[in-house]
C-alpha cells in the first residue's frame, strides 16, 4: 500500500500518534508527548485540536469514547500502519544523515 | 472594573496580545471585551507575566475545545462575536506559551479568517458594477442619490475587506 499521501508527518502529528498507542484524551496526550520527547516537543492547545479533526478525517485516529467533554482517541489500524512507515522512512533518513557527516 | 478603549484590526493580532501582557504587568488584567473587542474590562491585581492569544473560530468552537484548553492550562477571558476568543496563560520565566506550537496550524487560524472575509471581497465589485446603480446615480434625483448610498458602502466595503485580506495575506506571510 502506497502511504505517500500521509506522509511526511508533521512532529505534532507524530507524536500524537505515537501517544495514541493507547486511547487518551487530548490533555493526556500533551503530558506524554512532553514526557516521551524529554520535554523537547510542547503541543498547544490550538495546534492539537487541528490535529485531531485532521487526523480523525484522514481515519488515522478514531474517536473511541467521550467523557466530560473529553474526546478520547486512538489510533486505527491504517494509523498504525503509517507511523510505522514514517518510522522505515525516518530510520533511513538518520542512516543515511549519519553516513553523509562521516560519523 | 477598569475601562479601556482600544482599536485594533484582526491582523493586528500578535500586538494587541502584546498590548494586553503589557497591561497584566502593570497589574491589569484583562476579564472581559465588548463592542467587537475595542473596549476592554480589566481587573485590577498583582502584577503578572501573562500570555495573552487569540484565536479564530466561527461559532466558538465546541465543548470539547474549550475543554483542551481549559486543561492545558488557558482561560478564556473574552470573545468578540463569538469566533474571536481571547485565551490567557500564566507565562513562566523565559517562555512565552503558545496555543499554535506549529506554522501550519497558525497559517489555519488565518485562512479562516480569509475565508470569512472572502463573501465581502465578492460581493462588493457586484454593486459596483451594477450598470443600473451607475445609471441611476447618474440620472439623480432621489433614486439617484440612493444609488450613490448604496455606491458609497459599496466602495467602503471593498476598500475595508481588501485592507483586511492583505493585513491577513501578510501576517501570514510572517508567519
Amino acid at each position: 500500500m502506497d502511504y505517500s499521501k500521509y506522509l511526511p508527518l508533521s512532529e505534532a502529528s507524530f507524536y500524537m500518534m505515537a501517544a495514541l498507542t493507547e486511547p487518551s484524551h487530548g490533555y493526556a496526550i500533551m503530558q506524554k508527548v512532553e514526557a516521551m520527547s524529554g520535554g523537547s516537543v510542547t503541543i498547544g492547545p490550538g495546534t492539537m485540536y487541528g490535529a485531531f479533526s485532521t487526523l480523525e478525517k484522514q481515519k488515522l485516529i478514531v474517536k473511541v469514547a467521550e467523557e466530560e467533554r473529553r474526546k478520547i482517541y486512538a489510533l486505527t489500524d491504517l494509523g498504525r500502519q503509517v507511523l510505522a512507515e514514517q518510522v522505515r522512512r525516518l530510520e533511513t533518513m538518520v542512516a543515511n544523515g549519519r553516513k553523509a557527516l562521516g560519523g | 472594573m477598569l475601562r479601556k478603549w482600544k482599536w485594533w484590526w484582526a491582523w493586528q493580532d500578535r500586538e494587541h496580545e502584546a498590548w494586553l501582557a503589557e497591561q497584566s504587568r502593570q497589574g491589569f488584567h484583562l476579564r472581559r471585551v465588548a463592542v467587537l473587542g475595542v473596549l476592554h474590562y480589566f481587573e485590577q491585581g498583582a502584577p503578572a507575566e501573562m500570555a495573552y492569544r487569540w484565536d479564530f473560530r466561527l461559532r466558538g468552537g465546541r465543548e470539547d475545545y474549550h475543554q483542551l484548553f481549559r486543561d492545558a492550562g488557558w482561560e478564556l477571558v473574552g470573545d468578540v462575536g463569538g469566533s474571536w476568543l481571547c485565551w490567557c496563560k500564566a507565562a513562566g520565566e523565559g517562555q512565552q506559551p503558545e496555543i499554535f506550537t506549529d506554522r501550519s496550524s497558525l497559517l489555519a487560524k488565518y485562512r479562516s479568517l480569509l475565508l470569512v472575509l472572502l463573501p465581502g471581497l465578492s460581493v462588493a465589485p457586484i454593486i459596483l458594477f451594477d450598470r443600473g446603480l451607475w445609471r441611476d446615480m447618474l440620472a439623480g434625483g432621489n433614486s439617484g442619490l440612493a444609488a450613490a448610498g448604496v455606491f458609497g458602502l459599496g466602495v467602503f466595503s471593498l476598500a475595508l475587506t481588501s485592507v483586511a485580506t492583505l493585513g491577513v495575506w501578510r501576517r501570514m506571510k510572517e508567519a
